[in-house]
């Protein structure tokens, strides 16, 4: 019963702040929303047992994606408020693709039926361990090559960002 | 309640509602207790003593760019190192070379970062290449950044 | 309505999510705003991942999934922005509609 609020609480602060991000017009609130949707998807992680993910969620995405995307707005906006709205045309023609789009996916979502398995009786294998294993053995190559994306990104990026050419 | 995800949404909500409450409570009994004398000079930004210029919309220096992607390279490495690190006593030495591996070629990409003077904060932006690097500026700071180089 | 959360909650909730980030890069013309979009949809598809991961499989192979899309995101994020700003020093704006010319 706690656990069917909580997913509630925690699904509406995800949306709420997910509307707030698309109606935003300053960037910075924007920013501050995505902030909320983040916080509240790490909590719905919690709730479904991920719990290593909703740390790293919290650690890499809340921590490190987000400060870099603020560090983005400083370094590229001079006001706050120089406006870039979209036309009325855009606007509207991107409400009609976005509701389309929910009431396709959310249709499609209720009308298959999912063979859903009680999670209580299904061999939980979510601990923090056994995702070391998996990450040591079945998926240590995609592992090993993410740090050599990082590597790339990172000479990569800094040597995008430098001033002098 | 005996899933451990389940205990820590508990206490997690309980943590945000306490919080907001001792917030809540300073705010409402310093509203009760405080005087109410208002007056222009206190809506100004950074009421501390010195007149204000500009506005806080600068644009910021190219530098922190580097500095905080630096930070997130490394955070995602931290990240990662802590479901290896729980299992690390049952993975032996592959999994010690596995994370060798891993750490080392992200070393690759910061020794870069520092040699070719991307983390120098005194001069990351004076335009001289990066081979012929010498620091000119002669105050403490040049004399500073000289002295780790 | 309210019932017992299952696999469709985490779907409905993921579906909503998508398509407010699709929303959103389609109507910011701030360059950043729609990175924040991508990062929406981005979570909406971890929101699926650790749905099925809990309803379906049991295992934690949706959960190292969603490990390796934050850690794309991140990637994509630090190259995303440092584009950003060389187009911001070219432009002196991140409008993306005033990206539209090609020069050598």
């Amino acid at each position: 019963m706690i656990e069917d609020a909580a997913f509630y609480i925690f699904a509406g602060v995800s949306l709420f702040s997910a509307i707030a991000v698309v109606l935003s017009k300053n960037i910075v609130r924007a920013a501050v929303g995505l902030l909320g949707t983040l916080g509240g998807v790490a909590c719905l992680y919690f709730l479904a047992d991920a719990n290593l993910l909703g740390v790293i969620q919290l650690i890499v995405y809340a921590g490190g994606t987000l400060i870099l995307i603020v560090f983005g707005i400083m370094l590229t906006s001079q006001s706050p408020w120089v406006g870039f709205l979209p036309t009325k045309v855009q606007a509207i023609a991107a409400s009609i693709v976005a509701v389309i789009l929910t009431i396709g996916i959310v249709r499609l979502v209720t009308l298959v039926p999912w063979a859903q398995r009680n999670p209580d009786e299904l061999s939980q294998s979510l601990t923090v361990k056994s995702i070391g294993d998996a990450l040591l053995t079945t998926y240590l190559v995609p592992f090993e090559v993410a740090s050599v994306l990082l590597l790339v990104v990172m000479i990569g990026a800094a040597y995008l960002a430098r001033t002098e050419k | 309640m005996d899933r451990p995800g389940l205990a820590l949404i508990v206490g997690l909500i309980i943590f945000i509602i306490a919080g907001i409450c001792m917030a809540l409570v300073a705010l409402v009994i310093g509203k009760f207790l405080r005087t109410s004398l208002p007056h222009p000079e206190k809506d100004a930004a950074y009421e501390c003593g010195e007149p204000t210029i500009g506005n806080s919309w600068v644009q910021f220096d190219l530098r922190f760019y580097v500095v905080a992607l630096v930070f997130l390279i490394f955070d995602i490495e931290m990240a990662l190192f802590y479901p290896w690190a729980v299992v690390y006593k049952d993975a032996g030495i592959a999994g010690l070379w596995d994370m060798l591996f891993f750490f080392a070629v992200l070393v690759v990409g910061f020794a870069y970062l520092w040699k070719f003077g991307y983390l120098d904060w005194v001069r990351a932006t004076h335009g001289q290449r990066p081979s012929n690097r010498k620091i000119s500026a002669d105050d403490a700071m040049g004399r500073a950044a000289r002295g780790w180089q | 309505m309210l019932a017992t959360i299952g696999l469709q909650h985490y779907l409905i909730l993921s579906a909503l999510i998508f398509s407010l980030g699709v929303l959103c890069m389609a109507t910011k013309r701030n360059a950043i705003g729609i990175l924040i979009g991508v990062e929406l949809v981005l979570n909406s598809a971890n929101i699926n991942l650790v749905g099925f991961s809990k309803y379906q499989t049991g295992k934690g192979d949706g959960q190292i999934f969603a490990v390796f899309v934050i850690l794309l995101a991140a990637a994509e994020a630090a190259l995303a922005i440092a584009i950003f700003m060389n187009f911001y020093n070219n432009v002196r704006t991140i409008d993306v509609d005033r990206g539209d010319e090609l020069r050598g």
